[in-house]
């Protein structure tokens, strides 16, 4: 029931980011191709075209960072409509757990992110910018090979830190998302008030949980610094406490991450109010 | 007959508003039970705790002998007051939807009905006017075959042409093997398909009788005796 869920939750974004993505991708083309055909000119048709070439390397940003947003406001309005509002008299009465609803919407917002990394990503490769560096699969390579044989000098695995960076990431991005839903369902949980009212709760609720957060983040973090005193200008030791560094903030996302997951199903499951 | 649907001291209460007080009932099989009351009385919540929509705070309630939740929702087909569906979806989506996510839901008995209201399934339900969304979810809803029908005032802000059809359509997917519960204000014109009707008032129930027993025994119809028990 989990993939079907998904399935329709992905159909319903899919409307939205697609156009979105084709937009970069011409955005990019368009950008290169002025780029390349601005290289081979001269005089005043290679100022129009480099101008061309300008503004739609500025649409370019504007549109990544257009789609960027766009995914996230569709994220927390999807989540809101179809599991808090009127839609949820479908989803709530569906024969599925309450726990798989939630996670649909948790994996879909992951996939929409994620997808919007790989066209961005994609994006750069085809406007040429690495190759005018001299960036390339091979010099990728050599760069994580050095990092690797100058880890191992420090006493640092370096698998091991690539993995734990990979690890932080997907953990944050689970915990923001998370972050969001569990802010929704305690705004729509209230008793009382109309839409308006209980989304500026919910952005109440979610810019305190973030400030929270961040507090517990800082003193996780950094007190142990402070309380180890260490030598800061220690290369090896700086190395080694973000190693380590790495790993309680997987640790503290992971329980953020699960809070805020058990606040928005228990309240689903208890304190569900779609009037 | 067996019993679909049991209440055992059923309370939920809203803050200091009790809303269903101590409820217990039952509702057979094969049977169209009307749930009346005034605004308020605890027919809505009823329902939404039966659909799962709601959780009580006190009691028990079952449905086919499974407590509420993924297991009872399999055999409940649920019709609430409001329209339901992704604005964006299109008639035909909401059928594939159906069709997904509940076993016992027949795709041609849905498009049979959809065909004969003229309503096109490449039509967005953004588009339909409320009365036609409104049967799009009822059609839905009567295309499984379902064993309770629970349906919140399917008949609220129609015309009296869609309020046949409505009535029409429950009891050409009525079922001696299915019970079908129905909440609603406009009691002379559902009370004609009605066997059983229960009155709650206050979040209590007052009233739990067959249709012939109130017309023989208090020679009213249920409009009359509603409007006896319910004046303000």
């Amino acid at each position: 029931m989990l993939g079907k869920l998904i399935k329709y939750d992905l159909k319903a974004g899919i409307h939205i980011m697609i156009p979105a993505y084709i937009f970069i991708i011409l955005c990019t083309v368009f950008s290169r191709i002025t780029n390349i055909v601005s290289g081979m000119l001269s005089g005043s048709l290679k100022h129009i075209i480099n101008f061309l070439f300008i503004v739609s390397t500025f649409i370019l940003i504007l549109s990544i960072m257009a789609t960027c947003v766009i995914t996230l406001v569709w994220t927390v309005l999807r989540y809101r409509n179809n599991l808090l509002r009127d839609e949820g008299y479908l989803m709530h009465t569906l024969p599925v757990t309450t726990v798989n609803l939630y996670f649909s919407k948790i994996i879909t917002a992951i996939i929409f992110f994620l997808a919007d990394t790989a066209v961005i990503i994609f994006s750069v490769i085809l406007s040429g910018i690495p190759k005018e560096y001299g960036i390339n699969w091979e010099y990728i390579k050599n760069a994580l090979t050095t990092f690797h044989y100058g880890a191992k000098e420090y006493g640092i695995n370096g698998n091991i830190y690539i993995a734990a960076i990979i690890i932080v990431i997907f953990t944050a991005l689970y915990m923001s998302v998370s972050q969001l839903f569990a802010s929704l369902n305690i705004g729509y949980s209230i008793p009382f008030g109309k839409g308006a009212s209980r989304d500026l709760i919910s952005i109440a609720v979610y810019i305190v949980t973030y400030i929270i957060m961040q507090v517990v983040m800082f003193m996780i973090i950094f007190i142990p610094v402070l309380i180890a005193d260490f030598d800061i200008e220690n290369e090896t030791e700086m190395l080694k406490y973000t190693q380590t560094f790495l790993f309680v903030e997987i640790a503290a996302m992971v329980f953020f991450s699960v809070i805020y997951s058990l606040v928005s199903i228990k309240l689903m499951q208890k304190k569900l109010n779609l009037e | 007959m067996k019993n679909i649907l049991e209440c055992h001291n059923l309370t939920k209460k809203y803050g200091q508003k009790t809303a269903l007080d101590n409820i217990s009932l039952s509702i057979e099989t094969g049977k169209i039970t009307g749930l009346l009351g005034p605004n308020g009385s605890g027919k809505t919540t009823l329902i939404k705790i039966a659909s799962g929509i709601l959780s009580a705070d006190g009691g028990e309630i079952l449905a086919g002998e499974n407590k509420i939740g993924t297991e009872s929702k399999k055999i409940i087909s649920y019709l609430p007051e409001r329209p339901y569906f992704t604005p964006a979806m299109k008639v035909s989506e909401t059928i594939k939807f159906f069709k997904d996510f509940y076993q016992d839901f027949s795709e041609d008995t849905a498009e049979e009905m959809l065909k004969k209201l003229d309503i096109s399934p490449d039509a967005k339900i953004r588009t339909l006017s409320k009365g036609t969304r409104e049967k799009v979810q009822l059609v839905l809803v009567m295309s499984r075959k379902a064993k309770l029908y629970l349906l919140d005032e399917p008949m609220g802000g129609v015309d009296p042409a869609a309020r046949d059809f409505i009535l029409k359509t429950i009891l050409k997917n009525y079922n001696e093997n299915a019970g079908i519960i129905i909440s609603t204000h406009l009691i002379s014109d559902v009370e004609k398909v009605l066997d059983d009707v229960i009155f709650i008032k206050n979040g209590h129930m007052v009233l739990h009788k067959s249709v012939d027993e109130i017309r023989s025994e208090k020679g009213k119809s249920v409009d009359a005796l509603f409007r006896e028990v319910f004046a303000c």
